[in-house]
């Protein structure tokens, strides 16, 4: 898959994926997060082969998370993931990501359908 | 608001509850669990995994007829374990609870308990795991599918037989209609293999113990920090926002929504160390105890986190009653029999199994003590999140809580000699506090409103000092109540206990208003 980059249009830091997976993502938050709140990454994945995972980093080549299922079907989707964001992630009111996967210890684009939605949630916390 | 002491004033039975406060809070200080969960890093855990492998050992020799033997353990994992979903923390609890008695029981040593691996400052497979029966590879372990099926499959097939209904129809919701389905999940993917030989019972090595580079961001301290900050249980919506996953019909659902915690560190641990660890046959290797212990500690100090800030610790509303009375039908105890503690709600809390936590990685998030309960609020672990079925209340209408307390607890502070329990109420007050006070009464009689005369009634408490704005706490004894209760064989200890708050205006406040519109917004039960 070629490498590309996409933003988010208008105010939903919303992507859902019908096709491929664009490598990396830049995501516009709707608005700031409020007091007693923290910005993640929701993301849905579809079907993993076993022991693969979907890792998200930020531009510094930093971890944010993984999305990685423990057991279960690999012919049925993974899940969703609830991905930590840190506060740095967020510049602008945008958050850039790159997205790989993770099979056999190296690293590929995602097939198609392995990625199917990613979003910015806000997260009440204490 | 919260008042400090000095802002109420307690009347009638309460009086005798403030002036002892303290004392209750002083020997909060000095109460311990019977059992201690230590770090497996410090010389306790290490003197406890030799225990531990005693008992390894001893189950690993049991015939697979017994449900105790080393591998049909595992299999209730296999049959019956929840993930990516808001059972994945209290059926673990139970899971591993239950088996820390059997080992306690083969072992031979009675203070047992399990250590945890506590990965976020050992991020690798520690160096005992490596070594005798605490390393699935050891020639302890059966070395082929073949030979694992040879022994097992007519006494899984007996144990099939004797499945009662509902875990016919709950191993049906998870795709087991036969043994024959499940010996397929364990050899054959999509679902499989869950079987390992011993050189592949690990990915990781002696020689290379450590984690990959993303796995230990995954149990890294920001991460730990992130999957204890959530506000909530549950999440809005049936995405895992909140502490425990997503929200899901039953406990072997398979449409996971992964929190925080499950989702990074559980996962990445279990596939990073491999083998028998990657798939859900993964108590065969030892150190899943120590992995679920660490979740299990964590998920203790996200409760003393919320406790401290006056939060509710379980699913709330209508959320809590299907959470609670989710049926956990597979656990065995430490004689092989099924326990008859069989719902969700039975290990919403640490009390059923008397353990506590050492210290770890995350006990620094847990936030300051609670500005109205100090240092007891931040020393106990024994409070019970009540559900407020109905909060206004006024004169001669009250609100109506209903908390789940355990069993044990409530047997224990029937006694003359036991744990005094506490009901920390918040309220709004009236507009006009003026000479309000609050009457608690404890699974009252219906029809009969502020009956004071009433084993139910446990005490009143009064506002003092002028205008109350915003929300106001405080604490009454109800050790009173429950005990007298108990005496008039009006308590049932396997039912939530039913706290009322009646709100009146005390005579002598002339200038109040004769309303006194109140609202109970949360209510919990602990013992100090």
């Amino acid at each position: 898959m070629p490498f590309r980059t996409m933003t988010t249009l208008a105010t939903a830091a919303l992507w859902i994926l019908l096709g491929c997976t664009p490598k990396t993502m830049t995501l516009t938050l709707p608005r700031a997060a409020a007091a007693g709140e923290v910005v993640h990454l929701h993301l849905i994945a579809g079907a993993l082969p076993r022991g693969a995972r979907i890792v998200v980093r930020l531009p510094n080549g930093q971890v944010a998370g993984t999305a990685t299922r423990y057991g279960g079907r690999t012919d049925q989707p993974a899940g969703e993931y609830i991905i930590p964001l840190p506060p740095e992630a967020i510049r602008n009111g945008k958050v850039k990501l790159r997205i790989d996967v993770e099979e056999d210890g190296t690293e590929r684009a995602p097939k198609r359908g392995e990625v199917r939605k990613v979003e910015l949630v806000y997260v009440p916390v204490t | 608001m919260s008042l400090t002491r000095r802002q109420f004033l307690a009347s009638s039975a309460a009086a005798a509850v403030v002036s002892a406060l303290p004392s209750r809070f002083a020997r909060a200080q000095t109460a311990t669990a019977k059992y201690h969960r230590v770090d497996l890093s410090t010389s306790q855990g290490q003197a406890m995994l030799a225990s531990y492998e005693v008992g390894i050992k001893k189950m690993l020799a049991l015939p697979p007829t017994d449900g105790r033997n080393w591998y049909r353990n595992a299999f209730i994992h296999t049959l019956d374990c929840p993930h990516g979903n808001w059972w994945f923390p209290p059926w673990h609890r139970g899971y591993i609870g239950w088996f820390e008695q059997t080992i306690r029981s083969l072992s031979g040593n009675p203070s047992f308990a399990l250590p945890f691996w506590d990965w976020t400052a050992q991020p690798f497979v520690p160096p005992p795991f490596w070594q005798g029966a605490l390393n699935p590879a050891n020639a302890a372990y059966i070395a082929s599918y073949d030979a694992f099926f040879a022994q097992f499959k007519d006494p899984m097939s007996a144990f099939w037989k004797s499945l009662t209904a509902a875990q016919v129809a709950q191993l049906k919701k998870r795709g087991y209609n036969s043994v024959n389905d499940l010996w397929n999940a364990v050899k054959n993917p999509p679902e499989g293999p869950m079987f390992f030989p011993p050189s592949q019972a690990r990915t990781l090595t002696q020689a290379k113990p450590s984690f990959d580079k993303t796995t230990k961001k995954d149990v890294s301290i920001k991460t730990i920090k992130a999957a204890i900050a959530p506000k909530v249980f549950t999440g809005p919506g049936s995405v895992g926002f909140g502490f425990g996953s997503g929200i899901a019909p039953y406990h072997s659902d398979t449409n996971a929504q992964y929190s925080i915690l499950e989702g990074q560190p559980h996962n990445n641990v279990h596939n990073n160390v491999g083998g028998f660890m990657s798939n859900f046959l993964s108590p065969v290797d030892p150190i899943f105890f120590m992995h679920h212990c660490n979740i299990d500690r964590l998920w203790d100090v996200w409760t003393r986190k919320q406790q401290k800030l006056g939060l509710a610790t379980l699913p709330t509303g209508a959320d809590l009653a299907p959470w609670q009375n989710e049926p956990f039908l597979f656990y065995i105890d430490a004689t092989g029999k099924p326990v008859t503690k069989n719902t969700a709600g039975a290990y919403a809390t640490i009390d059923g199994f008397d353990y506590d936590y050492g210290p770890g990685s995350g006990d620094a998030f847990v936030a300051a003590p609670h500005p109205v309960l100090g240092a007891a609020a931040a020393l106990t672990t024994k409070r019970f999140a009540g559900m407020v079925k109905k909060g206004a209340a006024d004169s001669g209408h009250s609100a109506e809580t209903l908390v789940s307390v355990a069993a044990s607890m409530l047997e224990a502070a029937s006694s003359d000699s036991g744990p005094e329990l506490f009901a920390h109420i918040t309220v709004t007050p009236p507009a006009d506090p003026k000479g309000a006070r609050f009457n608690v009464f404890v699974n009252p009689p219906t029809g009969v409103p502020g009956n004071k005369e009433h084993p139910s009634f446990a005490g009143t408490v009064s506002l003092f000092g002028g205008h109350a704005h915003g929300k106001v706490e405080f604490a009454v004894a109800i050790s009173p109540a429950v005990r007298a209760l108990r005496a008039a064989k009006a308590l049932k200890t396997n039912e939530p206990l039913r706290i009322h708050v009646l709100p009146e205006r005390m005579a002598t406040a002339l200038a109040a208003e004769k309303a006194v519109n109140t609202s109970v917004t949360d209510i919990e039960v602990g013992a100090f």
